[in-house]
């Protein structure tokens, strides 16, 4: 169930607002019937990414689904309007409001402060805020044992990683494939670079850069930019000359195992289980147990795991490499491995 | 080709063409609509328009050529919608060209979204099916010349037009008299108009011109480069191509010069942020604790500098921005 209010029609023409409104609403459908319990998602970029946006769409509308609960979506919000759209959806009496991402940490804590009533939480991101509850995703334990499996498949010794931008989640991921490489070898190579979340015509040139300099595993956090990672990947793979090494792409919050781009060429993904963390909170929320305070998602209760590709376990990915990978898996779990915050 | 059998020279020149096609592509339309007077600072969002019209087309068909049609016809559309603001109904072509971008923004991620639900409804899947996308064509034995093959002659199909596209566009405004009345038309229209020419008919056609051009470019970045539509991927490279007119003087050889130069630095800026990890030299790994935005930066800077340095005293088309017939004030 959900109603999907589009802002970017906000700033136009009368004409124009009304013209994109009428779309809108044949594209987002309308309000669903008068439920009980009421939560809201707000994102800042297009619920169309194909990405972080997306997922947080697809696992709350599943929330809906699974609670029996009104859902609305708002896209396009930036920080700056956040406080009011939080506030607008308080007086609405909504149950559970959660910003999706770091960047409405400010104004959930604002909003929080007069909302009464409404609960309000904000995923990615693990600081302790008054009245809020955050959803810290650690994805660089799951990011460690990708760096081990690429460390072991790599045969040039360089791996590549590529974000969309350096925010702290997406940091966290970079530094627990560092570590996890440089616990197989290290001497290994690891260049990073930054490009955009939804350009992927610069993250497939970035990923041609990175195969240019011999690179020959890359870990891809970009959002809806990874179909250009994906290509340059596929075209680098179709082009393997008589002594070349495929180059292997890893995938970030889906499990992108099976693009149909180079699914072939994808030995694992990174996965962060949105929709579990979601029901985990409204389901708080609906029960009355609510508790402010920074909710650590990570391996232990599996909302950020690894997922090996098992099209390609026996072929790609040796038994020795999934051993290491299990390995590295359990000394996580029981603290053996401490990855470096900085 | 695989990157990893290039030299490093080849491919920053392949990868360079490659990013400047959709600026030339782009950046033709608007010189010739410049030309005539009407800056369409929408130029952004009439590349996203091409973009995801080439792309779901072509994602629905199975066709690129259709998706690639499609996309020139859609920015042509849109086009009108701003030559009828702003030449027909002589609105401030600023305002018109920022309402256009934001219109286009709301627009192709409507279609997107109405797009994936239909896709998603039938079981099918989002990606482009397979031979509806383009890939790089080689010219034959060209393209196995060292150096000269990979970079100018193993790109995609639109590179090609584009290379045809400015040489007849450029003959055009320099040798014809069809030129001379597009120049006019953007320094004295009231010539124009006393010579018997219609003012607005040809910059609509001037206009439609630049949405076709840029609609192009939007099928280039979707269905050729990437095979993947995102919203907002176009990245504002309308603007950038807005700034490389003005950094060609208005010229297609300085339009050209321009967006190689800007490709230039953004493979370089790439190629670097690579290198300063995997590289042999110290110089390089010396650039590793240089922050990735200064990276990121290095094509707009430049841009910026040599826009600065190259647009002085060259003030463009008279009248460009200017509606025309012009309003008279009474006292």
């Amino acid at each position: 169930m959900k109603y999907v209010r589009s802002p970017a029609t906000s700033y136009g023409s009368a004409a124009l607002f009304l013209f994109l409104f009428g779309l809108s609403a044949i594209a987002g459908g309308v309000p669903m019937a008068r439920a009980e319990m009421k939560i809201a998602l707000i994102c800042s970029g297009s619920i169309t990414d194909g990405g972080w946006n997306q997922q947080g769409r697809d696992a709350i509308i599943k929330v809906g689904k699974e609670l029996h609960a009104h859902v609305s979506v708002v896209e396009r919000v930036s920080p700056v309007r956040a406080v009011n759209v939080m506030r607008d959806y308080a007086m609405e009496h909504y149950s559970l409001v959660i910003g999706h991402g770091y960047e409405f940490l400010i104004p959930a804590t604002e909003a929080a402060a007069q909302g009464e009533g409404t609960h309000f939480a904000v995923s990615g991101v693990g600081k302790a805020e008054p009245n809020i509850a955050t959803l810290d995703f650690n994805i660089s334990e799951p990011s460690y044992q990708l760096g081990v499996l690429a460390a072991m498949l790599s045969k040039t010794g360089k791996l590549g990683f590529i974000g969309g931008e350096a925010i702290p989640p997406v940091v966290a991921g970079y530094r627990g494939f560092v570590a996890g490489a440089r616990s197989v070898n290290p001497h290994i190579t690891v260049a990073q670079a930054y490009t955009s979340w939804d350009q992927p015509a610069l993250s497939k040139s970035q990923a041609e850069a990175f195969i240019q300099q011999g690179i020959d595993v890359i870990y891809q956090n970009v959002d809806a930019a990874d179909r250009g990672v994906f290509e340059a990947v596929k075209a680098a793979d179709k082009n393997l000359g008589p002594h070349g090494h495929p180059v292997y792409v890893f995938g970030s919050n889906r499990n992108q195992n099976n693009n149909s781009t180079c699914g072939q060429y994808t030995p694992a993904s990174v996965v962060i289980r949105l929709d579990k963390a979601f029901l985990q909170v409204a389901r708080e929320v609906e029960q009355h147990r609510f508790q402010p305070g920074v909710i650590r998602e990570n391996m232990r209760n599996h909302v950020c795991v690894l997922v090996l590709n098992p099209k390609l376990k026996g072929t790609v990915i040796t038994k020795a490499m999934r051993v290491a990978v299990a390995k590295a898996g359990r000394e996580l779990l029981a603290g053996k491995i401490l990855i470096p915050a900085e | 080709m695989n990157p990893a059998h290039e030299n490093v020279l080849t491919f920053l020149a392949r990868q360079t063409v490659s990013a400047a096609t959709p600026l030339i592509l782009a950046g033709i339309g608007e010189l010739v609509s410049e030309l005539t007077g009407v800056i369409d600072i929408g130029i952004e969002g009439l590349m996203l328009t091409g973009c995801i019209a080439a792309y779901t087309i072509a994602g629905a068909t199975g066709h690129g050529s259709l998706g690639l049609a499609t996309a020139i016809l859609a920015g042509m559309a849109v086009a009108a919608l701003f030559a009828a603001t702003t030449i027909s109904g002589r609105a401030d072509q600023i305002v018109s060209g920022t309402a256009l971008n934001l219109l286009a923004l709301g627009l192709s991620g409507t279609i997107w979204s109405l797009y994936q639900n239909w896709r998603e409804n039938h079981d099918l899947s989002t990606a482009l099916p397979h031979g509806a996308g383009y890939s790089r064509q080689a010219v034959g034995a060209l393209a196995r010349l060292p150096f000269f093959g990979p970079v100018f002659f193993d790109q995609y199909g639109l590179f090609y037009a584009a290379v045809l596209l400015a040489a007849l566009v450029w003959v055009i405004i320099r040798f014809t008299r069809l030129g001379l009345i597009l120049r006019a038309l953007g320094d004295s229209p009231q010539t124009c108009q006393a010579c018997g020419i219609a003012v607005r008919t040809w910059r609509w056609l001037a206009v439609l011109f630049a949405g076709g051009c840029a609609g192009a470019a939007g099928a280039y970045l979707s269905i050729m480069r990437t095979h993947a539509f995102a919203t907002d991927m176009t990245g504002g490279q309308g603007f950038v191509v807005l700034a490389l007119v003005i950094f060609g003087r208005w010229s297609m050889g300085g339009l050209i010069l321009g967006c190689l130069f800007f490709g230039a630095i953004n493979s370089l800026q790439q190629t670097l942020q690579t290198a300063r990890y995997t590289s042999h030299y110290a110089v390089l790994h010396a650039l590793q604790s240089v922050p990735f935005e200064v990276f990121q930066m290095l094509p707009y800077v430049a841009a910026l500098a040599a826009l600065a340095v190259l647009s002085r005293n060259h003030p463009g088309p008279r009248q460009l921005g200017r509606p025309w017939p012009e309003y008279t004030y009474l006292s």
